[in-house]
């Protein structure tokens, strides 16, 4: 018997693959929540497919639908055959959105992140990277989100309390990745250059991300969507895990949790995307809260639902963005929790705008920041 | 929207189930007119139409299923229930227009009853996430058809489908403990929930194998069980389909509850297994299972073993048995599955182990010998076993078909003409397991007989002005 072969390449396009493949329609999170066939993932294939043969036209309904995909990953990552069917649906906004067919609020979003790029830039140059002088990185990004800018504080601290001082990376820096998810790959390209040349002027060997999202961005989005090459001999690490190994070393540790409600560990979104260590995250809540705390979220792991924040959806589908929010509160409500954790501030922020019927939610570095022992012993961390 | 959906019945329709949930968007009339069978994505690939629903309705719960049945009876508009959509035979394509009454909103688990081994669950809920959430109890519902990740529960049950560990578990029907059906007056009716019963016949197989022409599955409640202590693959190489068939024959007659039998013949052992799993064979490569209790798993395994030595296999080991488990469902992922621009077709049959064989030889004659000569191949796999029989997943491919979609249909039509009536004059069965749809509606007559006449008078006693699924499932007569 001869060793297994490679399966054969895929040689047409994703679209043509997707469009009558209904294989990855369980993890669709869109889908889940809207019940339309209509927002699943072979629908948007063949939407694509169906105006390259003239069967429709993008119009103001068609386009719509179009921007109902989150951009989540999950049907890629359940594919067995690894069909980049986010990046097809993303090529096709990009060519929808220069030819000046996206929907309103993709221009309003374009011009914000334009005016980001201008004023990023002029912050970079009067500031130059924060903190310590280290070999690691710590990826601030848009800190004009004050969720942002409180959970990295929270993880400034903690990482220096594990003994990991870090020189802060990209202030104020979008990473590009929703620009690129709803089509606006020319300001993505901008952002993300100004990233690159940030983390490449910064004199680090590794940087850590608050999210895997952006780890996302850093990892894949520049180079499949945007061409562009991530510094050599820079490796994107997520800070979770870092505290989580710290914690494990015995370098962090938290006050013993008393009257702690149940909560549920929403992993953040774009995790089903990524190889992603599950264990970090839950390790570090579990001692904050107690490990009996815990009640699984349904939509975890490798299946996990994105909270709603992702993809540009808070602008293009905002019922749906409320909707996937209102689905993971109800998720945790059904496990029997009364917190939300989570480390993703967009994730944190976004939930707790929808937070209903007693379920709250929290950000997971704050949270840890909040609980944590000061008198550990630093340099140990790693 | 046509002329037989009145705005009235629009009106009504949004009464019920509230204006978001009734759509008539043309996106969305164009993703509704094709499902997982060839000949629509076929029209559509060749850029033209295929037919399309007025409007498509998502009712929340059974009570409105049952009302909006009462307003199509009423407008006498077809009604077609959409599960997943991902049936391949036509079942769910809306070719009378009407109402497409999709089920995804019934998405809910009603109840997992551990002491008695079962799961009650609205029928729109999708199969994988039905059994991620029993698996994370340590259950399983022990249907695994390829499909599971797309179809609904009612779609595995109103077709009468089977998975892949059907040898051992049964089929979906033999999974189901109770039904609850909307009827097309808008009655809801619900069939007791015992393990079985013997108090005079049994109605809720009526609407098994109906596939929608007889009312919607609201609910439906199906037997568990926990997962397995062990599960144990193994791979063999025959050298040809009757000593493999044999050995299978063995297996089952002599009891060994198996939970897997897969036999591939010689042609889809060399294209097949070596594209999907990487392996170069000559003969026919089987995959059996066993599952359960570790000591029985393996005293089992081992009298299988000896079945297939005495018959000359080679035993190809473990490993190629769990990476055949593991990458069972590759096969139908595009671009392993077959796929456009091909022409193709699943001509599957059942039927008894003295027929059997016979069935594979005349079909793969009838085929090649009828259609070589523009290039059509035979390529079939024995899927799912019983201990009278087995059924035959056979397929026909024609990599190069007409490019005129007038002509890709007439010789798909004509290809499986000629597979199905060589299947019946052999006693082989239309189908075990993907049921008839559109696709095998015209050959109904013929498989059924005198007892033709005794079906349909049960259809118009359940839904007398024919609103249910028309032109499906060899019912032709159109609302009135
Ligand atoms: C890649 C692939 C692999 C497959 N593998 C298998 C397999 O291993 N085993 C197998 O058995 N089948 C298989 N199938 C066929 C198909 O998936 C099954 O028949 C499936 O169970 C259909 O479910 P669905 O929810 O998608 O139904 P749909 O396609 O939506 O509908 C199928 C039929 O059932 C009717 N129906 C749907 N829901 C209801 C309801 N609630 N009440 C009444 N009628 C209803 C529809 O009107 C239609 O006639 C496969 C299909 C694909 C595409
Ligand atoms: S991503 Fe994979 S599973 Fe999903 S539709 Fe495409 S081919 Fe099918
Ligand atoms: S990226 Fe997410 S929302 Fe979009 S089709 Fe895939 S699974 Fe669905």
């Amino acid at each position: 018997m001869s060793a297994p072969a490679a399966p054969e390449a895929g040689a047409v396009p994703t679209t043509e693959n997707c469009r009558f493949c209904w294989m990855c329609r369980h993890a669709c999170p869109v889908g889940h929540v809207t019940h339309r066939e209509t927002y699943t993932p072979h629908a948007w294939a063949l939407e694509i497919e169906s105006v390259r043969r003239g069967q429709i036209v993008w119009d103001a309904s068609t386009v719509s639908v179009l921007y109902a995909c989150a951009d989540c990953g999950l049907c890629r990552a359940h594919c067995a055959t690894d069909q980049p069917l986010p990046d097809a649906i993303v090529a096709e906004r990009a060519a929808i959105t220069a030819a000046g067919a996206a929907p309103a609020a993709v221009y309003d979003v374009e011009r914000r992140l334009r005016r980001h790029v201008e004023s990023g830039a002029a912050a970079r140059s009067s500031n130059g990277p924060r903190r310590a002088s280290s070999t690691v990185g710590l990826f601030v990004g848009d800190i004009s989100d004050a969720a942002r800018a409180r959970a990295v504080e929270s993880t400034i601290a903690l990482l220096a309390a594990a003994g990991v001082p870090v020189t802060e990376v990209g202030a104020d820096r979008p990473t590009g990745r929703t620009a690129a998810s709803l089509g606006l790959r020319d300001v993505a390209v901008d952002l993300a250059r100004a990233v690159i040349d940030d983390v490449q002027s910064a004199g680090i060997d590794e940087l850590l991300v608050l999210a895997p999202g952006d780890r996302w961005a850093f990892e894949s989005v520049y180079a499949d969507r945007l061409g562009l090459e991530w510094p050599k001999g820079v490796r994107v690490t997520d800070a979770i895990v870092v505290l989580a190994r710290a914690l494990a070393a015995g370098a962090l540790s938290f006050g013993a949790p008393k009257d702690l409600p149940p909560y549920a560990y929403h992993d953040p979104c774009h995790t089903p995307r990524l190889a992603r260590d599950y264990a970090a995250p839950r390790a570090l809540a579990a001692a904050a809260l107690g490990p009996d705390a815990a009640r699984p979220f349904f939509w975890r792991e490798h299946r996990a639902h994105p909270c709603g924040a992702i993809g540009g959806l808070n602008v293009t589908h905002p019922d749906i963005a409320a909707r996937l929010a209102a689905a993971r509160v109800d998720d945790a409500r059904a496990a029997g929790a009364r917190w939300i954790v989570t480390e993703d501030p967009a994730c944190s922020a976004h939930l707790a705008a929808h937070a209903s019927g007693g379920v709250e939610v929290q950000n997971l570095f704050e949270l840890l920041h909040e609980r944590l022992v000061t008198s550990s012993r630093p340099t140990s961390g790693r | 929207m046509p002329a037989d959906l009145s705005a009235g019945v629009r009106d009504a329709l949004t009464a019920i189930v509230g204006a978001d949930h009734v759509r008539s968007e043309p996106i969305d009339q164009l993703i509704y007119s094709v499902d997982s069978y060839w000949l629509p994505q076929m029209w559509l690939d060749r850029g033209r139409r295929t037919p399309t629903p007025g409007l498509i309705v998502y009712p929340g719960s059974a009570d409105e299923v049952a009302r909006v049945l009462a307003v199509a009876d009423e407008a006498r508009v077809p009604v077609v229930p959409w599960g997943g959509g991902s049936g391949t035979q036509g079942g769910a394509l809306p070719i009378h227009g009407g109402l497409i009454v999709d089920t995804k909103r019934l998405d809910r688990i009603l109840e997992i009853n551990e002491r008695s081994m079962y799961v009650r669950a609205q029928a729109g809920i999708n199969g994988g996430q039905l059994e991620w959430a029993l698996n994370d109890r340590g259950l399983t519902l022990p249907h695994y058809p390829a499909s599971a990740t797309c179809a609904t529960l009612g779609g595995y049950l109103a077709p009468r489908g089977s998975g892949t560990i059907s040898t051992k578990y049964g089929k979906a029907e033999d999974l189901v403990m109770n039904l609850e059906v909307a009827l097309p007056g808008g009655r809801l009716v619900r069939t007791p929930l015992v393990p079985n019963h013997a108090s005079g016949p049994d109605f809720m197989r009526l609407f098994l194998g109906t596939e929608g022409t007889f009312g919607v599955i609201t609910e439906a409640t199906m037997r568990i069980t926990r997962l397995p202590e062990t599960r144990l693959l193994r791979a063999m190489l025959f050298k040809d389909v009757a000593t493999g068939l044999e050995a299978g024959r063995q297996m089952m007659v002599q009891r060994l509850d198996p939970l897997v039998i897969r036999m591939y013949d010689p042609r889809s052992t060399g294209l097949l297994v070596k594209r999907v799993l990487g392996y170069e064979l000559q003969g026919a490569y089987m995959i059996i299972g066993f599952d359960g209790w570790a000591d029985i798993a393996a005293a089992q395994e081992q009298r299988a073993l000896a079945i297939c030595a005495s018959l000359g296999a080679r035993d190809l080991g473990r490993e190629p048995g769990e990476r055949w488990w593991d990458h069972r469902y590759d096969f139908y992922y595009p671009p392993h599955t077959l796929h456009l621009p091909a022409l193709y077709g699943t001509i599957e049959t059942v039927s008894t182990f003295d027929r059997i064989e016979e069935i594979y030889h005349a079909k793969k004659a009838a085929i090649e010998g009828t259609y070589g000569h523009l290039g059509v191949e035979y390529i079939g796999h024995f899927s799912h076993w019983f201990p009278w029989g087995a059924s035959l997943y056979d397929r026909f491919l024609l990599k190069d078909a007409p490019p005129a979609p007038e002509d890709a249909e007439a010789l798909h039509n004509q290809i499986w003409d000629t597979a199905v009536t060589t299947s019946l004059a052999h006693g082989g069965m239309i189908n075990e397991h993907h049921g008839v749809g559109l696709k095998l509606s015209r050959f109904m007559r013929a498989q059924y007989g005198d007892a033709w006449p005794l079906l349909e008078s049960i259809k118009d006693a359940i839904d007398p002005h024919h609103i249910m699924n028309p032109g499906k499932v060899g019912f032709e007569r159109m609302p009135s």
